[in-house]
């Protein structure tokens, strides 16, 4: 895990718990995916497309970058806060690799606010399938819950393809 | 006189460095590693891009040996050889995004990394130059293996 650290913005960093409702009661990687093609979340999308990659190479290409990109901290120093400003975006990611389906999931935590129905491990932000096509294709299906998480969405289309291996810059989620 | 003159100095010193503490990295050396930097931000959000260059000692002990800002366009730097030494890329925004490796110059090789920031993804790559300026081998990013989390460096 690597730490990243964020100046304060301007603002009061709430001390105090925050009660948010889990978006449409998602619990699981399976309730998220539904979610979205229900279009339970406002401004959800799924992508689905084909890459001119076999699968071994996706999955291999997927387990580094999800290592390298998406298990992150990010700490919050708030500068004018009341009560103290510290607090931590937790980011965590799950790689699964099964022979016919590789999955990368992501969860934040915010430390901050208290999520009521939401998994321990944070809400669902973003969702990759991976399945073969063919020997030299791979399936892809990208399901993310808002236009704020369309950076990730581009990384992760970007490590598909094999085209750019940038990571996305979680701080500014 | 003296004394005002030195606090001229300084108050100009801090100036240059943006008052943030960072140590200019002496680049006395060869030059040896070539830098091409692209960071593009956008209407809200300016991008800074550092290089922090650190003589590691062990996987959790680092001398810290300063600071480049890195400006678009190509950056000429000289490490020393034949010693491990951590860099750490980092993006500014609102936040401060680290990027890093370990690179042990070999003396005679030189090195270039491209380092590039735009639509909220980062990325760096670093390769080994081949003969007569071709490209030469990619090289796998190496992290360090420290337990405790707390030994590696705060990026500034």
């Amino acid at each position: 895990m690597r730490h990243y650290l964020r100046q304060g913005r301007i603002g009061l960093l709430l001390v105090t718990a925050v009660f948010l409702l889990s978006g449409c009661g998602v619990k699981t990687a399976d309730e998220y995916r539904h979610a979205v093609r229900v279009s339970c979340f406002l401004f959800s999308t799924v992508d689905s497309f084909e890459v001119e990659r076999p699968f071994a190479d996706v999955t291999t290409t997927l387990k580094k970058k999800t290592k390298e990109c998406l298990d992150v901290t990010v700490r919050l120093i708030c500068t004018n806060c009341i009560g103290g400003g510290e607090s931590k975006h937790i980011f965590r990611p799950t790689f699964i690799a099964n022979p016919d389906r590789t999955e990368v999931h992501l969860q934040l935590k915010r430390t901050e606010v208290i999520a009521i129905g939401a998994p321990p491990e944070g809400a669902y932000v973003i969702v990759l399938d991976a399945a073969p096509v063919d020997k030299k294709r791979t399936k892809i299906d990208i399901y993310r819950q808002s236009p704020d998480e369309k950076f990730i969405h581009n990384a992760m289309r970007g490590w598909v393809k094999g085209d750019n291996m940038g990571c996305p810059d979680l701080t500014t989620h | 006189m003296n004394r005002i003159h030195l606090a001229c100095w300084l108050l100009l010193l801090s100036v240059i460095t943006g008052c943030s503490g960072l140590k200019i990295y002496p680049n006395t050396t060869e030059k040896n590693l070539l830098i091409r930097t692209k960071a593009t931000g956008s209407f809200f959000m300016k991008v800074e891009v550092f290089l922090h260059v650190y003589h590691l000692k062990d996987d959790c002990k680092n001398d810290y040996l300063g600071s480049i800002k890195l400006k678009n366009g190509e950056t000429q730097i000289g490490l020393p050889t034949g010693q491990p030494t951590y860099l750490a890329f980092v993006f500014r925004t609102d936040g401060i995004t680290p990027s890093t490796t370990i690179l042990t110059p070999r003396p005679g090789n030189s090195y270039i990394a491209d380092v590039t920031y735009a639509d909220r993804i980062y990325n760096f790559s670093l390769r080994e130059a081949g003969p007569r300026g071709s490209p030469g081998r990619e090289l796998e990013r190496q992290t360090r293996n420290c337990p405790d989390h707390r030994s590696l460096p705060e990026y500034r």
